[in-house]
């Protein structure tokens, strides 16, 4: 019987008889191993509700669509057909591929500023059968230090939800050599995602973090006031309207993102911080995009706090403000740089696609911004006031290569115009890598 | 012994420094009262005692990191301008060379005399102050423990002590410390094995 039947492609069907009234009979999955029952009825119960045919067919692709997006499966294909009892009752089968029991992975990396390292991975999704994802990784530095982060993330199942849970506990080590120290991190943090109106997006974040700061042995004395060791207990709220086409190099649509952290709840650091980011591109005749980028970093330490390093803004170097040193604007002592209570960077980017046009682009920008010392009776408009002065700005040309929608690479020739002589400038050609670029 | 050398050491970094002036001198160190070890407040007692016998102006700067911003780890350390200096015995090389002695008036022979008692009566008194702080249980437990997690908040305030006990542990358990006894240890005039006037004599003639 199976093999006599004609398929057609959903568009098809949804055309010729949209307003068909029709009845789901069931629903039937296939390929279904761990995934558990309930998981799925709350996943799919809505479909019964599809009054049309026209309604069917496209609450069949969101559910797939849904059921990917959760987690539950890697691929699922809905086929409708029609039950044999009733002329308009229907039948929807779900052809589905369950994630891999494990993945492992292992990999070599050098970063920015040439610190290598080898790490292991190992992931599982859906691991108790509703959704449930669990990531691993290791990693050893070539200096001896060890990292390592696991995270287990639970999405709310149910009709066209997007939320979820995570809980992450992570080991970090950061080398801050604009500062002459190496930090580590280890801490723990949750957090829950929702949306809102459809496109925006929310998360709240608690975050506690074991941090210490080891100053290098030329770091200036500035910095070794902050050596030691300390607590941050952290929450975070971000909402997000988001709608780029590739949040690596965006050649269309714009984001908008307000992060806001709050410390001093427990712990002995203590600050609030307000984070603006805003990006939008658009297409320009001739194939060129226009794209701007603004981003507004506001940390003020709470009464009778001093603002560590760790807290504090930084700009500059190849990811921001092109042509000058990796985060080497602003207040320095000696020849550490010591960051500052707030940062603000604009620049206006023009990509003309190359060959491959989805990876290689030319690129041209200007950028200006500036970093503000901390200063700890100074409020938010003081800084404001004065925000302005002497803005630090370059031009410049290069390439830009992307890398899938995880990293991006970019070979500069930057120029700075106005610096101040404390910042560390960088004229000439610059290249870096990143995963995140104003 | 690896002092001496890191004495040498300093001295040759020391050299080109020599001829700044001695302006914001400042001794750092833990908070007394609250925070430091039997062995960091004796250290901190006698560094200050020397430099007051100098008659070198310094501040007195208490900070709940002070072990961790020395260079050293070890505290006190001393800040004169740019210059920072870790540990008794350097600070008092770093006051040499600015040409301030106290043993002036003792021969080579007595100098050296009176460095090697130092040198041993220091190794001796600091470890037997360290193992009774971070070995002897009783006085690890309602002493060391406390004090030296009191400038952190929980749950640093129990892990940082033991991650330190356990990097003492192992330093003196290199020096052959670990197994000794209380009472070995209390009784530390038989393993200095000196006769205690040496010291009051050398004192003595100084005066």
């Amino acid at each position: 019987m199976q093999s006599e039947k004609i398929y057609y492609r959903a568009d098809i069907i949804r055309e010729k008889s949209a307003d068909t009234p029709t009845q789901l009979e069931y629903v039937e999955f296939q390929g279904v191993r761990t995934t558990k029952y309930d998981a799925l009825v709350k996943e799919i119960a809505e479909l019964f509700k599809s009054q049309t045919l026209k309604e069917l067919v496209v609450n069949c692709d969101l559910a797939a669509r849904h059921l990917e997006y959760v987690g539950l499966f890697q691929k699922v294909i809905p086929i409708i057909d029609i039950a044999e009892a009733n002329p308009n009752s229907y039948t929807v089968e779900f052809k589905v591929k369950e994630p891999r029991q494990f993945r492992l992975g292992a990999n070599v990396s050098v970063a920015n500023d040439g610190e290598a390292s080898a790490s292991c991975t190992a992931d599982k999704a859906s691991l108790f059968g509703r959704g449930e994802g669990l990531a691993s990784a290791y990693t050893h530095g070539v200096r001896g230090n060890h990292m390592f982060n696991i995270g287990l993330t639970k999405p709310f199942l149910g009709w066209q939800r997007y939320a979820n849970v995570g809980a992450y506990v992570y080991r970090g080590f950061s080398s801050h050599p604009w500062s002459n120290f190496d930090a580590t991190d280890t801490g723990v943090s949750a957090e829950l995602n929702w949306r809102s109106f459809g496109k925006l997006q929310h998360m709240i974040k608690w975050n506690g973090a074991w941090r210490q700061l080891e100053p290098e042995k030329g770091a200036a004395f500035a910095i070794r006031e902050h050596a030691g060791h300390t607590l941050k207990s952290s929450i975070e709220n971000v909402v997000a309207y988001d709608t780029r086409n590739s949040p690596n190099l965006t050649t269309k649509g714009m984001l908008a993102r307000l992060t806001q952290e709050y410390a001093g709840v427990f712990g002995d650091v203590g600050f609030i911080r307000h984070q603006l980011d805003v990006q939008a591109a658009a297409g320009l005749p001739l194939g060129l995009v226009l794209s701007s980028g603004l981003c507004v970093n506001f940390v003020k330490p709470l009464r009778g706090r001093t603002l560590h390093l760790l807290d504090r803004a930084y700009l500059g170097g190849p990811a921001n403000l092109r042509g000058f040193g990796h985060n080497a604007i602003g207040p320095r002592a000696d020849d550490s740089y010591m960051g500052g209570m707030a940062s603000w960077a604009w620049g206006v980017h023009l990509y003309r696609p190359l060959i491959p046009a989805h990876m290689l682009f030319a690129h041209a920008f200007a950028v200006v911004g500036s970093v503000h010392g901390v200063k700890h009776d100074a409020s938010f408009f003081d800084v404001l006031r004065r925000f302005g002065d002497l803005p630090r700005t370059s031009v410049g040309v290069g390439v830009a290569v992307k890398i899938g929608e995880v990293a991006r690479l970019e070979l500069n020739y930057a120029v700075p115009i106005r610096y101040s002589t404390t910042d560390r400038v960088v004229p000439g050609f610059q290249f870096g890598v990143g995963v995140s670029f104003l | 012994m690896d002092r001496s050398f890191f004495t040498d050491l300093l001295n040759d970094e020391l050299a080109m420094n020599v001829d700044d002036n001695w302006d914001d001198a400042a001794l750092f160190g833990p908070y007394e009262n609250e925070q430091a070890l039997l062995y960091q407040y004796a250290e901190c007692l006698s560094a200050r005692a020397f430099l007051k016998m100098c008659n070198l102006p310094f501040k007195i700067e208490q900070r709940p990191n002070a072990e961790h911003m020395s260079p050293s780890g070890e505290v006190p350390f001393l800040k004169v301008g740019r210059l920072v200096v870790a540990d008794y015995l350097p600070i008092v090389d770093l006051v040499a060379k600015k040409g301030v002695k106290l043993s002036d008036g003792l021969t080579d022979v007595e100098i050296g005399e009176l460095h090697a008692h130092i040198c041993l009566l220091e190794e001796v008194l600091k470890n037997a102050e360290m193992y009774i702080s971070w070995m002897h249980e009783p006085t690890l437990r309602v002493v060391t423990k406390r004090r030296y997690g009191s400038v952190y908040p929980w749950p640093l305030s129990s892990i940082l002590p033991s991650l330190k006990g356990r990097q003492v542990c192992n330093k003196l358990r290199s020096f052959g410390w670990a197994d000794r006894t209380i009472e070995q240890v209390s009784n530390f005039r038989h393993s200095l094995n000196t006769p205690s006037f040496i010291f009051a004599a050398a004192g003595a003639r100084r005066s």
